[in-house]
């Protein structure tokens, strides 16, 4: 079932509170003035479909295939953009970003802020070596500003402890939860292994854009065949190929990576990734035929040529 | 270029000045100094008297103006010379030494001007000169805390800064192995064998082939990391900092049960300094974590949180393992604690530190210049 029509908008906006928190764990949520309560099975996927690069919409439960651990499941919902979020805004303010560059960044997180709705929330954790949370969820879009105005660049970049420390947020946040990284370089001084991160994304049901700027390297056939190389070995050396963190991160959780030219683009690249978001589905099942703790591959397809799907890749519980 | 008459002709000054009967006392006075610079050299004396007079700028200039060749000679002539190592004390020199060590000062100032611009060979070639001014002032057995011991350190520093990390690691272990007990020394050595086992190769060089090779030098630089940091500890207990390098390398080299009974050691200690005790309960409590003992892994990261509240790896740690356990209400907490609010001015974490290193570098070189301008 689609979500259209203005009495199906308000119930789903309710549940949406609820799914958004409780899809991998499940239980009660406090929402916007409310206490819900679903299933504890309950497992909520967010998908983005596409046709030759544009999202596709109006599709229905009936077009949805989803395999959990190879075994077919009952898609319960399928919500669309009707659901509130929660943006997470996790800023690199590192020493490389003083001057322009954060001036700009910090304009596009502005920008970014006063493109939600009255019913999204908002989080802001900045790094550098050290990690702040500006901004504790859920809060509203509108104090955003000033807490960006207080922001200065300095020092080395914790991406690791940054990302983690959205990802324990979560319990704060409502709706579906959008989590926008903007690093211009690679771990240098987090305590964390990158793994631990990547283990806390398959338990929770995060969606993580990042946002790069362009590199320096060509992008040459062997380039891409190495980074291609460089993504597969990273979860055996974390270190050697930091780079792939943040695609490695965005592929686990079914985000995306979107690369800026500089940082003048930044903005763009953010109303992007929130304009995208919102095209994606949120599809509910709760799995049966499966054990319930463990590893969950999960297999989304979609009826239709030409049409890709992009979803996390599993979860654990 | 410096003629061989020159060079003989600096040697008889040499030789006049030091071996007449009772000898000239070193100690009299700059004059005696000057005559160690044949007349065509005299220039390049001037600048190393504009540096110790802190017109730096002007020194460098001049340096740049000379072959590197002319002066290497001169620092032949002047080795050849016994009387050159007639130095005084470390801390109270002779002139002659101040003059060496000023010129290696210069040397270093001026690979740095070089670093900056990008001339990295002729970066190297200034540290080169730079080295053998300080090294006629070595001494046997060599002092704790000499001007040699700490020229090495903050240069090595500065090569770290300007050349990067293998630039660094070079110059180092060439350190190690002219002040082989030298603990500063040789834990740095350490850090740096650990930085570059760990540090990013490019995607392009990712494949197969490319993976094993990369471990294979990782492995390498692991292992001299450890190697390093046990001969510190060889030379002193004390050396707590070479220790926890010692614990990291083995961890990364899944050495894990010599790393435990390290940290173990470390965290029974009462009299470690407060940032290495952190550590040393942050790297027990991860070993820990990973072998599933949660709570002791838990007492270990809250014990650390409570040696510096303000520690951001602590906080990181337990806000990861609450999650893992499950209490993600307790992470949550743990994580906004300092929800908008701003740490001690200036606190690193010391976890940082032990990454990037203290930052100590400048301050070290200032003393160094200090020194040499007295």
């Amino acid at each position: 079932m689609t979500g259209c029509g203005p009495a199906a908008r308000g119930r789903h906006r309710l549940l949406a509170a609820v799914l958004g928190l409780a899809s991998v764990w499940g239980f009660s949520v406090t929402g916007v003035g409310q206490t819900f309560r679903i299933s504890v099975d309950a497992v909520a996927v967010d998908v983005l479909v596409t046709r030759n690069g544009r999202p596709v919409l109006g599709l229905t439960a009936d077009d949805f295939t989803l395999l959990d651990n190879d075994v077919p499941q009952q898609i319960e919902s399928v919500l669309l953009e009707d659901v509130p979020i929660t943006l997470l805004l996790v800023l690199d303010t590192s020493g490389s970003v003083v001057g322009a560059p954060l001036a700009q960044l910090l304009m596009a997180a502005e920008a970014v802020a006063e493109a939600l709705r009255p019913d999204d929330r908002v989080g802001l954790v900045t790094f550098s070596h050290n990690v702040r949370v500006v901004v504790e969820p859920p809060s509203l879009p509108a104090s955003l500003p000033d807490a960006l105005r207080r922001v200065r660049a300095t020092g080395g970049t914790a991406l690791y402890d940054a990302t983690f420390a959205a990802f324990a947020l979560r319990e704060r946040t409502v709706g579906r939860t959008l989590m926008l990284v903007f690093s211009d370089g690679d771990d240098t001084t987090s305590w964390l292994d990158p793994r631990d991160v990547l283990n806390t994304a398959q338990r929770s049901d995060v969606v993580v854009y990042a946002v790069n700027l362009a590199g320096v390297a060509p992008d040459s056939w062997q380039e891409r065949q190495g980074r291609r190389s460089a993504r597969r070995w990273f979860a055996t050396e974390p270190h050697l190929f930091r780079g792939q963190y943040l695609p490695v991160l965005a592929e686990e959780t079914g985000g995306s990576v979107f690369v800026a030219q500089d940082t003048g683009r930044l903005r763009a690249a953010f109303a992007r990734v929130v304009d995208e978001f919102r095209r994606r589905y949120l599809l509910t099942y709760a799995p049966t035929g499966v054990e319930l703790s463990g590893w969950h591959e999960l297999d989304v397809r979609v009826e239709g040529r030409g049409r890709d799907v992009q979803a996390r890749r599993g979860y654990l519980r | 270029m410096v003629s061989k008459t020159l060079q003989t002709r600096a040697l008889c000054v040499l030789a006049v000045l030091f071996l007449a009967p009772g000898g000239v006392h070193p100690r009299a006075g700059a004059t005696q100094i000057d005559l160690w610079f044949a007349p065509d050299l005299a220039a390049y004396r001037v600048l190393v008297d504009a540096y110790r007079e802190s017109r730096t700028r002007e020194a460098i200039d001049g340096v740049l103006a000379l072959e590197t060749e002319a002066i290497h000679e001169m620092v032949d002539a002047v080795r050849a010379l016994e009387d050159a190592r007639v130095t005084g004390t470390d801390r109270d020199p002779y002139p002659h030494e101040q003059v060496f060590r000023a010129a290696a000062m210069l040397h270093v100032d001026t690979a740095s001007a070089l670093w900056s611009i990008g001339r990295e060979t002729a970066a190297a070639a200034q540290m080169d000169l730079a080295t053998r001014w300080v090294d006629l002032g070595a001494r046997s057995p060599e002092p704790d805390g000499s001007f040699r011991r700490r020229w090495y350190l903050g240069v090595g520093l500065l090569v770290f800064d300007r050349g990067g990390w293998r630039a660094a690691l070079s110059f180092v272990d060439r350190a190690c192995e002219a002040l082989p007990d030298d603990v500063p020394l040789l834990t740095t050595a350490a850090w740096l064998h650990e930085q570059v086992a760990l540090a990013p190769v490019s995607p392009g060089d990712a494949g197969l082939a490319g993976l094993r090779e990369a471990q294979d030098v990782k492995r390498d630089d692991l292992r001299a990391a450890a190697r390093h940091a046990s001969a510190a500890l060889a030379v002193t207990a004390d050396a707590t900092e070479a220790a926890l390098r010692l614990a990291r390398a083995r961890t990364l080299l899944e050495e894990v049960d010599t790393a435990r009974e390290l940290l173990l050691g470390l965290v029974g200690r009462t009299d470690l300094p407060t940032p290495h005790a952190y550590l040393a309960r942050l790297m027990l409590g991860q070993l820990y974590a990973r072998a599933a003992e949660p709570a002791r892994a838990e007492r270990l990261f809250r014990e650390a949180g409570d040696l510096i509240p303000q520690g951001q790896a602590a906080r990181v740690a337990l806000g990861q393992l609450l999650d893992t356990m499950g209490d993600r209400r307790g992470a949550a907490g743990v994580l906004g604690l300092n929800a908008g609010a701003e740490r001690e001015s200036g606190f690193i974490d010391p976890w940082v530190d032990y990454l990037l290193g203290a930052g100590t570098g400048p301050s070290l070189r200032q003393g160094l210049r200090d020194e040499v301008r007295r």
